[in-house]
């Protein structure tokens, strides 16, 4: 028989994440005879395996225990490479979110073998198989081959496949696996999380990301690229140079040294287009800037640019936004 | 406290990046290298426990001989040893292959405490190498963290800045800890410090010396390999929205509106 193909299912913030259901359609592709098994492990599955089902999941694999509570390497690689030496999966695509990509990595390593991090795509050639990510924050773009013997695993960069379409039709075989913990529980334990202050540090999920650079003078210059951003429900981005000098948080920063981010609008405000920060952003589905220097590199990778001031032109967006997106 | 610091050369600009006769990540001769910019921080974040704990720091990379002049910037800083893995059995191999060469290197360098990484490196931006070491010597690994709140004798308090917020996480040592930009900000090496570590002999450690089966190593042992290595594909070309600024925002919102992205 023919191996299957796993996906590890991650929790979002309702039910199974986004990119859980992104990498799902994939599997669908990948998998042959040995079908598509979705893994879950957490302290409590309620609701998952029909979601999971609904997203195209030929099986479902329910690792329940209040180990899992909280992500901690320890439990998740234990008990998820203890059923993949069961198993004998050939491909396990893992979410690439932070949690996800450590994941990855211990894991292929607990198998034996390496993972691919960050995918941005994922495809057969023969017995093969490839992955496309990226080199040097974003600068090159690789066609990987993993020849792990064992399980070959893979991280999926969010928004790297679209979302599925939901199946309520489809029917998958839902089993409940009694974990493989480790002996002497965790090493780790969770002590407190804080949250941060909402959507607008995460760059990774959003949709639009209004984003500002030095051309914003100060640290209050910031507040016509909120704006903005409230207005088109974004996240607001930042440059290097202004999260250098301190007028916004690192979280913010998008680029070689910040977040790599793919939303389907990008506004950049103020930023010259330094290769490092082109490399977070210009896989991005539509890009404007706007900039005062009708030579700066940015407008090189932009859709659609505006050649003036920033503090003229976003404020005079940021109303027609508001009026077209009321009408 | 004993820490071990990992660093590791990266091409300084993406010319002159290419793949080896063995699919892996390779550089012209000739172009010029730094130390990985995460570098600093790590070999901060160990010199501020050794001022706390005392102990010692020790500066590890696998690569050319070409690192080892960033093993002396390390030493310059104030670590106290320096090792360079060297050898064509050991470079040239993929983050995974490589992990396995630290590992070895840990192993023969007796007890430790800490294990410093990079979140990811900022060549093949794999964040690979720390959890792999976790594994290989069965010690817990702490990812992406941005500060070290307390350490003892034997447990580490740090912060994990993840996408939604901070996690506060507390482990047992030994570990591994993989620090992001900003966890402290790096010092300046002194005169003094650079003086004193130009003059250091940096030990060399080959595939021999580990004990490690060469098979397992560098591009033989890699697990993963390219297969091909370009640069994205050129964008489509702007389109430059002239006018007034009440009247060019009018028409790029209508072209947004119009691209269906809202
Ligand atoms: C190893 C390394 C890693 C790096 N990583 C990153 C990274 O992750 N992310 C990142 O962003 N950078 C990164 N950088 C820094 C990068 O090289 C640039 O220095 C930085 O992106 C510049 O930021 P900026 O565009 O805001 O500033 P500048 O380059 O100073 O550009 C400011 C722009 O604002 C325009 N402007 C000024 N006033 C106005 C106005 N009133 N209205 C409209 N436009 C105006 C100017 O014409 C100019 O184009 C990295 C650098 C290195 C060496
Ligand atoms: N060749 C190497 N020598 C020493 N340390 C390395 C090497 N490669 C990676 N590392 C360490 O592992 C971190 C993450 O690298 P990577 O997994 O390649 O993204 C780096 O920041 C270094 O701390």
């Amino acid at each position: 028989m023919s191996r299957s193909i796993w996906v590890i299912a991650e929790r979002g913030a309702s039910g199974v994440s986004r990119t859980t259901k992104e990498i799902l359609g994939k599997a669908g592709e990948l998998a042959g005879e040995g079908g598509m098994t979705a893994v879950y492990c957490g302290a409590d599955a309620s609701g998952i395996a029909e979601e999971l089902q609904r997203y195209g999941a030929g099986r479902v694999c329910l690792l329940v225990d209040g180990a899992f509570e909280h992500y901690n390497a320890d439990q998740f690689v234990h008990a998820l490479a203890a059923l993949a030496r069961e198993k004998d999966p050939e491909i396990i695509l893992v979410p690439g979110s932070m949690n996800g990509r450590e994941l990855a990595a211990a894991l292929a390593a607990a198998l034996g073998g390496g993972a691919v991090q960050e995918c941005i795509d994922i495809r057969r050639d023969g017995d093969a198989v490839l992955a496309d990510r990226a080199f040097l924050g974003g600068n090159l773009t690789a066609v990987v081959e993993n020849r792990s013997e064992g399980p070959k695993v893979f991280s999926v960069r969010p928004k790297a496949f679209p979302l599925p379409a939901e199946d309520a039709g489809n029917a998958a075989d839902i089993e409940e696996v009694t974990p493989v913990l480790r002996e002497g529980g965790s090493r780790t334990k969770r002590v407190e999380f804080l949250a941060d202050e909402g959507k607008t540090v995460n760059l990774t999920d959003a949709d639009v990301i209004v984003s500002g650079g030095r051309g914003l003078g100060t640290a209050e210059g910031f507040d016509v690229i909120r704006e903005l951003a409230d207005v088109l429900g974004g996240a607001v981005g930042a440059s290097r140079a202004v999260v250098d000098n301190g007028w916004i948080s690192y979280p913010h920063q998008v680029g070689q040294t910040g977040k790599t981010v793919k939303p389907k609008l990008y506004i950049a405000c103020g930023i010259s287009g330094a290769i490092q920060h082109l490399a977070g952003m210009r896989t991005s589905d539509t890009i404007v800037a706007i900039n005062k220097d009708e030579n700066a590199p940015i407008f090189k990778v932009a859709h659609f640019g505006i050649v003036g001031d920033l503090f003229e032109v976003v404020p005079q967006l940021t109303a027609r936004f508001r009026e077209a997106l009321q009408g | 406290m004993k820490t071990i610091v990992f660093i590791k050369e990266v091409p300084e600009t993406p010319d002159g990046v290419k793949i080896s006769d063995s699919g892996q990540l390779a550089v012209d001769g000739d172009r010029a290298f730094l130390t990985d910019p995460i570098d600093p921080y790590s070999v901060e974040t160990a010199l501020k426990i050794r001022e706390e704990k005392g102990g010692e720091v020790i500066v590890v990379s696998a690569g050319s001989t070409r690192a080892e002049k960033f093993l002396k910037e390390a030493l310059a800083m104030g670590a106290d040893e320096a090792v360079l893995l060297s050898g064509a059995e050991i470079e040239g191999g993929d983050p995974t292959a490589t992990a396995r060469a630290l590992a070895a290197a840990v192993r023969k360098s007796g007890d430790f405490d800490l294990l410093v990484v990079g979140d990811r490196a900022a060549d093949d931006n794999s964040a690979v190498v720390g959890p792999v070491l976790g594994q290989l010597l069965d010690i817990p690994v702490l990812t992406y963290v941005s500060e070290v709140r307390e350490v003892d004798a034997d447990t580490i308090r740090v912060v994990r800045t993840l996408e939604k917020g901070r996690e506060v996480v507390e482990s047992s040592l030994p570990a591994v800890v993989s620090v992001v930009k900003g966890i402290h900000e790096p010092r300046y090496p002194s005169l003094l410090g650079i003086r004193k570590a130009s003059k250091r002999e940096v030990p060399k450690w080959t595939a021999a010396d580990l004990g490690e089966d060469p098979a397992r190593l560098g591009a033989a042992g890699s697990p993963t390999r390219m297969r091909s290595l370009a640069p994205p594909p050129a964008p489509s070309g702007v389109e430059m929205i002239e006018g007034e600024v009440e009247e060019a925002a009018k028409t790029l919102v209508a072209k947004i509106i119009d691209r269906k992205v809202l």
